[in-house]
């Protein structure tokens, strides 16, 4: 993946290219350590998770309740490659499982951040607390910077009671010696994968 | 003229004695933290790595635009107050979130307890929240046998400590990983490694883990309050904020009122400058927004006041309301590198602890810890909202002085100084007394001065000119002369204020720039009487001599025939362009004066740089001999006036030297007026650093452009036996003017 460097402030008035957005949201989500690829459809997504998951050589994902019902392809191919699927009841049901799957309702290119809405604990949990968490988006939910990022927001708390939060790489901390240590209560590895065909 | 702080009764605006700390507990927390060697490295380091990365991730961005967006929604928010807490209450309350306001800390403890006790809660898992810091929850909570346990990793070390943090964003930053080593091996009961940072964090992971899923209660803060649609904020960067506002069945969020943004947009505003700031990330890891209480879940809010209204209500601090708690202004300041965040006593600490703490601690909380600002205005050009931190402290000094008076001798100084006639008396006096210790060099050395030794043992201080400038000038308007050097100041008169240092001190540098302004071809008038600004008492918060001070400069000054007031000393020329306003702001009479001057003061290089267009090569050495120099920025040059490219030019494009930048060039060199007196240790330590960092540029010869600065670091050359000389950019510029004179 080509990396151009770009300026938000000046993206939003040049109207960038869809490639653009796809490269500097990448460019961004390494830089906080983060890993991210694109890929065409959820046969390629559940390959992508695969490879992940045999790096943590583990068989049972734990997914959110989003993505289940939003992309029930993907979760098909998962178990079609041997992989048990599960939704948490509870939060302790996560609690440092070794790989979670969840679903953003957008990317935001600026800072190469996953915007989730997570209503419910039990979805919530997926992303709290398992050490390993993919992340699928839809490539078309790639938005250039926080601006368009605020009208989201505004229409996610439109809809009553929500729990949004931005998620821009591991979890990390500095406060020991200002020594970077990644997985401190969130997890520690971040993957997130870009489908250009999400079902 | 309400709220004023001149005036002594505004003090009592001011709650004193809530949970204050006197004097002698700063001193010890003072002396305590000069012994430690480990805070101080380690605040090194951090303070030198966050200028430049910050520097790195702000450069990407256009950061003054983003200030001041960031501060025109501050000031809408705060100016209309209670318009925005009601749109965020019934908002955040549609979301089923239970809404409580708390006017001090006691009531948002009992709020808290209350809750708590319905819910029959005896662990309590809390994530940052500065709040919960000011109120003393933990400790509150402690006493009526509710456990609150610190799921913040840097704030869990100093938890298990026993310790309050040292710093708002990193709480252990003051620690060395085998003091955090230790404390967890007590903790856990087990061997934790002394070395291994990965190995403590993965340690607390699993402890505090527990904590998440046994808690019955998780307290949380805020980092923003959402007006338009009644949503919380909150960034964090392990996750602990998520899992607090998660897990627990009882959420409780604790936020300052004065959190409020409008609009979602002004939150991404937010977001955009408070991680640059803090910790020199483009954004944290984790940005939640809570709207309401997750399905099963119960969640209040308690919005604390504890002295935000009475601040909002004093037109000098309503601004300090803006602080979105990112640190930058501790991460600049040069006391806090030297002695660190303990010393300030409560939990904000950097420069805007010295301006909020008052209001929720009293007074006397303040009055020793405000004695560490140096007046550097480091802080001001780092804060993401542009809050004017410099004059507010010296407003709060100004109001502990008003409250507990000035030491009796500073007092007695001060009195004196302020009297024109009498002063030049003295100093002629003073001239003739200091011969015994002098022995006709310009410098009194310590030993001379058993007395003062702590403040003179590393630097010796100067001695008074036989002849002041006033004698060596002729008062009144001089003619122009024919010009020496093309420019574009031609026929415009200035006068001429040298300031009190280079009248008494150093008059040969007051020389210099008549000589250096005598070349372009001005009508120069050097008024008559000239004293001192009033500087010195204003950074002393005697406002009532500051006051008198600036009203004899400016009746001196006064002259509407006057194009500019020019003057060699950054300071003064800060004093009278940003403090005199402030100083006469409820004066009608007197302040369209101090505007004006205010208008027409300006510091000598940018007069010759911005005014006079000095072309370039247009005073290089005849000799053509070539000379290498560094240069010291001075605090009130680079911060308060943003001098950088005037001095910069004027030595390497008129004169043609060649100048080694001058490393942490930013960095005060400890003068800082009476800061030098009354805290010498800290900076004696700052005045080896900058003379370190100039020996380190292999030059011998460090140039600046405020007498104060160069008083500082001529007496430590002269007590260490330093090879370098420090002289006044005029000095050097005056040099090849008479070099052209004298060659005609």
């Amino acid at each position: 993946m080509t990396v151009k460097r770009c300026n938000w402030s000046h993206m939003t008035k040049t109207a960038p290219s869809a490639e653009d957005l796809i490269a500097l949201f990448s460019e961004r989500l390494l830089g906080v350590g983060g890993h991210g690829q694109v890929v065409a459809d959820s046969t390629s997504a559940a390959d992508a998770i695969h490879a992940i998951a045999g790096e943590e050589s583990v068989r049972t994902i734990w997914a959110s309740s989003d993505v289940t019902q939003r992309a029930p392809a993907l979760i098909a191919h998962l178990a079609q490659l041997g992989f048990a699927t599960k939704v948490p009841e509870c939060a302790v049901d996560v609690r440092d499982q070794p790989l979670g799957l969840a679903i953003a309702e957008g990317a935001i290119a600026e800072t190469g951040t996953a915007i989730m809405s997570e209503p419910h604990v039990d979805s919530r949990s997926v992303t709290l607390i398992t050490e390993t968490l993919v992340i699928v988006c839809p490539t078309s939910a790639v938005m250039p910077s926080l601006d368009e990022a605020a009208r989201m927001l505004r229409a996610i708390s439109a809809s009553g009671a929500s729990y949004a939060t931005f998620v821009t790489g591991p979890s990390r901390t500095a406060d020991i010696e200002r020594q970077l240590t990644v997985g401190v209560q969130g997890p520690g590895v971040l993957h997130f994968i870009l489908v250009d065909d999400l079902s | 003229m309400a709220n004023s702080i001149d005036h002594p009764i505004d003090a009592q605006h001011v709650q004193k004695h809530r949970h204050g700390h006197d004097d002698r507990l700063f001193g010890e927390r003072y002396v305590s933290a000069l012994g430690n060697d480990q805070l101080t490295r380690n605040l090194t380091a951090f303070q030198r790595s966050w200028r430049v990365s910050r520097a790195a991730i702000t450069e990407e961005v256009e950061f003054d635009l983003l200030r001041g967006l960031l501060k025109d929604a501050k000031t809408e928010a705060i100016d209309n107050l209670d318009h925005y807490l009601d749109l965020f209450v019934a908002q955040t309350e549609s979301g089923g979130t239970t809404v409580h306001f708390a006017s001090d800390a006691d009531q948002a403890t009992a709020i808290i307890l209350r809750i708590a006790r319905e819910h029959n809660v005896t662990l309590v898992a809390k994530s940052k929240s500065m709040v919960s810091e000011e109120i003393e929850l933990n400790q509150r909570f402690a006493e009526r046998g509710i456990d609150v346990i610190e799921t913040d990793l840097g704030e869990w070390i100093v938890q298990l400590r026993s310790e309050r943090p040292s710093h708002m964003v990193m709480p252990a930053i003051h620690l060395a990983r085998q003091e955090v080593g230790d404390v967890f091996s007590k903790k856990l009961g087990h061997e934790i490694s002394r070395e291994n940072v990965t190995e403590q964090v993965h340690a607390a992971r699993e402890e505090i883990r527990d904590v998440f899923f046994t808690a019955g209660m998780g307290i949380t803060g805020a980092n923003a309050l959402i007006a338009e649609s009644g949503t919380v904020m909150m960034v964090t960067n392990e996750g602990n904020g998520r899992l607090t506002s998660s897990i627990p069945p009882v959420h409780v969020i604790l936020a300052g009122i004065e959190k409020l943004v409008p609009t979602y947009e002004d939150a991404m505003t937010q977001l955009r400058v408070l991680a640059r700031s803090a910790t020199a990330q483009r954004i944290t890891v984790y940005t939640t927004f809570i709207h309401g209480p997750s399905p099963g879940q119960e969640q209040h809010l308690v919005l604390v006041d504890n002295g935000r209204r009475e601040m909002r209500e004093m037109p000098e601090f309503r601004e300090a309301l803006h602080c979105i708690r990112c640190a930058a202004c501790a991460n600049v300041c040069p006391p806090y590198r030297e002695v660190g965040g303990h010393v300030f006593g409560h939990i904000y600490s950097g420069a805007i602890g010295l301006v909020v703490t008052p209001f929720m601690h009293g007074i006397d909380a303040t009055a020793g810890p405000q004695s560490l600002c140096l007046s550097c205005n480091a802080c001001e050009t780092v804060c993401p909202v542009g809050i004017p931190l410099p004059r507010q402290i010296l407003d709060v000094r100004a109001m502990v002085i008003a409250e507990r008076g000035l030491k009796r001798t500073k007092r007695a100084i001060l009195a004196a100084y302020s009297h024109a006639r009498l002063m030049n008396v003295l100093f002629k006096i003073g001239t003739k007394v200091q011969l015994p210790v002098t022995r006709g060099k310009r410098v009194i050395r310590g030993r001379r001065l058993p007395i003062l030794e702590k403040q003179t043992r590393w630097r010796s201080l100067p001695a008074l000119a036989n002849r002041p400038l006033r004698d060596r000038l002729r008062s009144g308007a001089s003619p122009a002369a024919t010009p020496v050097i093309p420019n574009a100041a031609v026929g415009l008169t200035v006068a001429l204020f040298p300031g009190c240092m280079t009248d008494r001190i150093y008059p040969e540098q007051g020389e210099a720039v008549a000589t250096v302004l005598g070349a372009l071809g001005l009508q120069i008038v050097h008024p008559i009487g000239m004293h001192c600004c009033g500087l010195i008492p204003n950074n002393s918060g005697d406002v009532s001599h500051a006051i008198s001070m600036a009203r004899q400069t400016l009746e001196r000054l006064d002259s509407a025939s006057i194009d500019y007031i020019v003057s060699g000393s950054a300071s003064c020329v800060a004093m009278i362009r940003r403090d005199y306003p402030h100083l006469f702001r409820n004066d009608p009479e007197w302040l369209p004066r101090a505007i004006a001057a205010s208008e027409k003061i300006v510091d000598f290089t940018s007069f010759l740089v911005k005014i006079a267009q000095l072309p370039t090569g247009s005073l290089t050495a005849l000799a053509g001999s070539e000379r290498e120099l560094t240069y010291h920025d001075s605090c009130q040059g680079l911060n308060a006036l943003g001098l950088l490219s005037e001095p910069r030019y004027l030595i390497e494009q008129v004169m043609g030297d060649t100048m080694v930048e001058l490393a942490e060039n930013t960095l005060c060199c400890g003068f800082g007026g009476s800061f030098s007196f009354e805290h010498p240790a800290v900076a004696e330590r700052l005045m080896n650093r900058k003379l370190d960092n100039a020996e380190a540029t292999g030059c011998r010869l460090i140039v600046s452009d405020n007498q104060g600065c160069i008083m500082h670091l001529r007496g430590g050359v002269d007590a260490l036996g330093r090879q370098v000389e420090v002289r006044h950019i005029a000095e050097l510029l005056a040099e090849r003017v008479r070099e052209r004179t004298t060659s005609r």
